[in-house]
């Protein structure tokens, strides 16, 4: 039933054409923009700043993601849609289940594609660990569906939906290191990007690509376990993330329209 | 086996300090339609919607086909048909994509085909919901409730809104799915749409059922309404004597209500003599009371008894 959930918000998507190109054309974009762009040309640490970028694109699907299910679930909420779905057999939790799965699959398609992309083109290395990688996606899209369905419900309706999305792009884009270095930032602006919670995805990306711990000065090659280890703050960051999203969600979210 | 499809009992409904249902009950036996009749804030939506599973009782007990509908949700949520008086639809799916949606999580559902015929839509199944009438949106409702043959159908005002035309389309399906044997309940604001499907029906008044019966019952309590006006005379003068027959005489300048139980004879009384002194009754008019009309007036009854 999760399926056929997420099925239809597949169909719904594809029918707004504009919708649908800021959220399946949209990040591959931004990827392919910010990591062919003259940033790519110093080295950091015998990686080359492209590759560095383009590994860190990957994680620009999140808030996409994020702005997808936000602005899916203040719709539908406030067209009554989810009025009439809780009136079905469908059970609650696969009307949830169903907006996160879609916007979790599209978000793997389009990692993967910038993946092959960053390894084809902008000559990345094959990842070195491939389960932190994947524990890094998980994290990564868990984290921004539980923030979209937590502050879904303080959005009043589509336009305000969209106007949140942008600062939550931009934060993304540019306060989490995905693509410029945290340290051109003054220092409390580090301490505050590091808390972001894109940040330790974006970090959690590298190590598991590069198996080195890029947190460190020179980057340092690591092991398998090590990548795990250097890594374990970030999943701390990101879980406190996911809880915040949670407690949202249970203070905030609502099935009825806000005007009602 | 139970004998009772929708059981309310003793319920009440608050939202913050607002009570919208103030101790009601009633029982809907299976394969009958029972009509809640009210105007805008009775309570006819809250009722509902604890009665579906939207809303858990403030206080009291409701139970459909036996089971608490919050509860025990799995075990009566696939039974159950609904149309809720606004709900949105996905509006750039067409009517065959909305349908064969639902069909994917609806045990038990009817063809695609089959279920649009049923309500009329077989002829616009290509057609995008954004792009439907009013009519035509209210039957793809009823498509979608009636979809998994429910047990029993919740109907919130089915045919507010709609021409004639299309409330009696809304009617004929609903005639078609009691004869079939599912059990309705529904709202509306409308006394014929009562008097047309209902079994039984009860009225509400400010969160509460003000009265309940049959339709034949609730109606015969009330006379039939003859009005006109008539300038200079005086109640005395109307040709019925006081004590006679369950009649009343209502005037207000030179408008006359005379409420009775024999409205044929009343009438033909009333006609002959105005004839015989040459009088014309202007605005003359037969009717039976108002939903209005008939529920301020047991309001006022019961402000009066109380």
């Amino acid at each position: 039933m999760t399926w056929a959930q997420a099925r239809l918000n597949q169909t719904v998507l594809m029918r707004q054409r504009g919708l649908a190109f800021s959220v399946l054309v949209l990040p591959l974009f931004l990827a392919f923009v910010y990591t062919s762009g003259p940033a790519a040309g110093g080295a950091v640490a015998g990686v080359p700043a492209g590759v560095l970028a383009a590994i860190g694109a990957m994680a620009v699907v999140f808030p996409f993601s994020y702005m997808t299910i936000a602005t899916g679930v203040v719709v539908r909420r406030e067209e009554r849609v989810y009025k009439r779905l809780r009136g079905t057999a469908l059970p609650t939790s696969a009307i949830f289940a169903g907006d996160v799965v879609h916007a979790t699959l599209v978000g793997a398609v389009q990692a993967a594609i910038i993946v092959a992309y960053a390894i084809a083109a902008v000559g990345a290395p094959a990842p070195a660990n491939v389960p932190l990688m994947l524990v890094a996606f998980v994290l990564g899209a868990a984290v921004f569906a539980a923030l979209a369905v937590g502050t879904a419900g303080l959005i009043p309706n589509y336009e305000v939906a969209q106007l949140v999305a942008l600062p939550v792009l931009f934060l993304s884009l540019f306060g989490t290191g995905m693509f410029f270095p945290l340290s051109v930032l003054p220092d409390w602006g580090q301490r505050v990007a590091e808390a972001l919670p894109l940040t330790p995805i974006v970090t959690m990306l590298r190590v598991a690509f590069l198996g080195r711990d890029v947190a460190q000065e020179g980057a340092p090659e690591i092991g398998f376990l090590e990548s795990f280890q250097v890594s374990a703050p970030g999943v701390g960051i990101a879980l406190l993330w996911i809880g915040v999203g949670f407690w949202c969600t249970r203070k905030y979210f609502r099935w009825d329209p806000r005007r009602a | 086996m139970n004998t009772t499809a929708i059981e309310v009992r003793d319920l009440h409904q608050k939202y913050g300090d607002f009570e919208a249902v103030r101790g009601i009950g009633f029982e809907v036996g299976p394969g009958e339609l029972y009509a809640l009749l009210g105007t805008n804030g009775a309570g006819k939506t809250t009722t509902l919607d604890v009665l579906e599973g939207y809303a858990a009782p403030t206080s009291g007990r409701v139970r459909v086909l036996g089971h608490d509908p919050i509860k025990e949700r799995a075990a009566v949520r696939h039974r159950m048909g609904i149309v809720l008086q606004e709900a949105g639809f996905y509006k750039d799916l067409t009517v065959d994509e909305t349908v064969s949606a639902w069909r994917r999580w609806t045990p038990r559902a009817q063809g695609t085909a089959e279920v649009l015929e049923r309500v009329g839509l077989l002829g616009r199944r290509e057609v995008r919901v954004s792009q439907l009438s009013g009519g035509e949106k209210r039957r793809l409702d009823l498509a979608l409730a009636v979809l998994g043959r429910p047990d029993v159908l919740f109907l919130d005002e089915p045919t507010t809104g709609l021409d004639p035309e299309a409330r009696r389309n809304v009617w004929d399906l609903v005639r078609a799915m009691v004869d079939e044997g599912a059990t309705v309940l529904l709202t509306t604001h409308y006394l014929d749409e009562a008097e047309q499907l209902a079994h039984r029906l009860a009225i509400m008044h400010s969160g509460r059922i003000v009265t309940e019966g049959t339709v034949a019952g609730v109606l015969g309590e009330r006379g039939t309404r003859i009005t006109f006006r008539l300038p200079g005379v005086s109640p005395s003068d109307l040709p019925y004597p006081p004590g006679r027959g369950r009649r009343s005489v209502r005037h207000d300048g030179t408008a006359f209500t005379v409420e009775t139980h024999q409205p044929q004879q009343d009438l033909r009384e009333l006609l002959a003599w105005a004839d015989t002194h040459g009088w014309e009754l202007d605005g003359l008019e037969v009717r039976r009371p108002s939903l209005e009309e008939l529920f301020l007036e047991v309001a006022e009854t019961e402000r009066v008894a109380a």
